[in-house]
């Protein structure tokens, strides 16, 4: 490990073929272990590039990152091992029932048959969905397949969760019911890397923020440091509408 | 390994739960096969067996008239009419019904051809026994058979059947000639002749036999032609439904969450190369079962396989590994669903083109003669056809199989590579 750090970041860089602007540009930063770790930014900010980079998806054009301890160009097979990911889309088979796609996920992180039992079952339990586990997902309502995409990133209890967007789209309930687990599942130690375009959730749920735009981090800390560096007291969102413009964005 | 397990319990539901798609994947081969035997098969007897209109208008009652009818009847090969609408034809009738595509062929054989031939071949042979060589032997007036041929008719068969009809008259010519002979010779000489005619006239014959490898004779049908080859086209049709299960995965992001996770392309692969393998060892399978039990219940022969179940067993293998890694390379390169099917579909018509699977390779443009040997289909149609045809052992063929399993790993190569820069340059 680096120090205390989950995640570590030096000058990391990624330019898209055929792009003249980067999408990450040299950032720096650091995530400690433990933290609720909020990425925000409007769209095309870089967020999701970021997230994408971290999780071994897509290689630095350049710059280091260590992700546990372990460096991104060297030990991606062992990062893959410590870290769960929440992807923005409902990355599930369709097909499946809500068990099996569990079964298949966990069972590809390792958990052996009665760690998947379990899991399942306490899972499936606290995101209320234990009565339509043995439905095929593709008949689950948007909120339900939010929840069961979460738990399929979590279910073998990662050292790192990313979670790109995880309450998008969902109603008051079930984002509700994921914003509490997901503090609840930090209180047992496990660093949460998040990215929202719901700037009071995000306030709510991150002990530490960056505001990113065109690649950039331009401001970061907790939500007193932000506020402290900018000589306010307004909300989030108006400290992000301050620093990233109101201009449309694509 | 147990992320393999687990992508391959995933992979087999994914493909038991579309029943319409694993419908089709069973179904529709053996459809394409059994249609596709059943027509190869019509057309084989429309050739061979008188499925050729053909009508003759014989106004030489006479040898040589009497002798093509004849021939022509008994060859089997045509189904010969001598009336149209119940009345002797005219030759203009014949013209007009043959070019009404009526029927494929007309003959007319003009009056007296015979007694041409006759008064002939008494002149000459008289000539000859003259002793006067001054005299050149005459030449007679042309006999000419007129053929009508429909122009929708194979140049293959216009050729055969001029030459039958050539044979014939030379037959019947020969016949006057000997029997000219003998009438000359019992005439001028005192010790007489029997008809010269008794002597066989055919002293050479021939004899066709299919040969194959350790010394069997095999008797070819259209099914021993005809299931390899549309099973193999068949079999790399799974390029389509494979390639779209791997773009559909990688659009709704099932695929980049498996890659955050502890398992490789590679094991991802590898997963669906088992299951697309066993889906096509089950066509293969059914394929060849509905060969051997199904087909005689429509008419057709069956497939003979006993004795060669092993190697055919290899040969689909290698085959099914062929067109999966085919597959994988198409399902990582394309980037949509339309990009996938269109190239998969395309390019499997043309591999199987310039792979012999319609055409044979050796009545190819030396061009495509050469680039037919680049074709995974033509590797595995060579292997098949060596088996089942020509009876040739596992051993034998088993070069046809490397070469399939290398392409599949070629492929999967490609696929690999390509997933690398995508990661590296998107």
């Amino acid at each position: 490990m680096n120090g205390n750090n989950a995640i570590h970041i030096k000058d990391l860089t990624k330019y898209y073929r055929g792009n003249q602007e980067p999408a990450v540009d040299k950032v720096s930063m650091d995530v400690s272990d433990g933290q609720i770790f909020g990425l925000l930014g409007p769209n095309g900010a870089g967020k999701t590039t970021m997230i994408r980079i971290l999780c071994g998806l897509l290689a630095p054009t350049g710059g280091t990152v260590t992700v546990g301890g372990y460096a991104l160009d060297k030990d991606i097979h062992k990062i893959r091992r410590i870290i769960g990911v929440v992807p923005q889309e409902i990355a599930l088979y369709p097909t499946l029932t809500a068990d099996e796609n569990l079964v298949v996920y966990g069972g590809i992180c390792g958990l052996k048959k009665y760690e998947l039992k379990e899991g399942i079952n306490r899972w499936l339990s606290v995101f209320g969905l234990e009565k339509s586990r043995h439905q095929q997902v593709g008949r689950f309502s948007g909120g339900m397949k939010r929840r069961l995409n979460l738990i399929a990133g979590l279910l073998h209890n990662p050292q790192i969760l990313f979670l790109d967007e995880p309450t998008v789209g969902v109603d008051v309930q079930s984002k509700n019911v994921i914003i509490e687990n997901l503090m609840e599942i930090n209180k047992f130690g496990t660093t949460i890397v998040y990215t929202s375009h719901y700037l009071e959730e995000a306030e709510n749920l991150c002990s530490h923020l960056a505001i990113i735009d065109q690649g950039r981090i331009i401001a970061r800390g907790t939500m007193n440091d932000i506020r402290k560096a900018h000589n306010t007291e307004a909300r989030l969102e108006d400290i992000f509408l301050e620093l990233t413009g109101k201009d449309l964005r694509d | 390994m147990r992320a393999i397990r687990k992508l391959v319990y995933k992979d087999f539901l994914v493909i038991i739960r579309d029943r319409g798609g694993l419908a089709m994947l069973f179904l529709m081969p053996m459809a394409l096969v059994l249609i596709m035997t059943s027509l190869q098969d019509n057309t084989f007897k429309a050739i061979n067996e008188s499925g050729i209109n053909l009508i003759i208008l014989n106004n030489d009652p006479d040898s040589l008239g009497a002798a093509i009818e004849q021939e022509i009847v008994s060859s089997n090969f045509f189904n010969t009419h001598h009336s149209i609408n119940g009345q002797k034809p005219t030759e203009q009738a014949i013209i007009d019904a043959v070019a009404a595509g009526k029927f494929q062929i007309g003959i007319v054989i003009p009056a007296a051809a015979t007694q041409k031939i006759r008064e002939r071949v008494s002149q000459n042979v008289a000539l000859i026994f003259s002793g006067d060589s001054a005299q050149s032997l005459s030449q007679p007036d042309s006999i000419t058979i007129m053929l009508y041929i429909d122009p929708a008719t194979k140049n293959s068969l216009r050729s055969s059947l001029q030459g039958s009809i050539r044979e014939y008259a030379n037959r019947v010519e020969s016949r006057i000639v000997l029997n000219e002979l003998t009438r000359e010779i019992n005439t001028r000489f005192m010790m007489p002749v029997t008809n010269l005619n008794l002597i066989k006239q055919e002293m050479v014959t021939y004899q066709e036999v299919y040969v194959a490898r350790g010394n069997k004779t095999v008797i070819p049908n259209s099914v021993q032609h005809n299931v390899p080859a549309w099973t193999l086209f068949a079999m790399f049709f799974i390029v389509i439904p494979f390639a779209s299960a791997m773009i559909k995965e990688r659009e709704d992001g099932s695929l980049a969450r498996l890659l955050t996770m502890p398992c490789s392309y590679t094991s991802i692969m590898i997963s669906k190369i088992l299951v697309y393998l066993l889906v096509c060892m089950l066509q293969f399978a059914l394929i060849t079962l509905m060969g051997v039990y199904l087909f005689p219940m429509f008419g057709l022969p069956s497939l003979a396989v006993y004795g060669h179940l092993t190697g055919l067993t290899v040969m689909a293998l290698a085959a099914a590994l062929a067109a999966i890694g085919y597959g994988i390379s198409v399902g990582t390169i394309a980037r949509t669903h339309q990009q996938a099917a269109i190239f998969a579909s395309i390019s499997v018509v043309i591999l199987a083109a310039i792979g012999g699977i319609w055409v044979p390779v050796f009545i190819m443009p030396p061009l495509f003669r050469k680039i037919s040997v680049a074709s995974p289909l033509n590797w595995g149609l060579n292997g098949f056809y060596d088996i089942l045809v020509r009876n040739a052992h596992l051993a034998d063929v088993i070069h046809y199989g490397v070469y399939m399993i290398l392409f599949s790993l070629l492929c999967l190569l490609i696929a690999l590579y390509y997933h690398k820069l995508r990661r590296e340059y998107n």
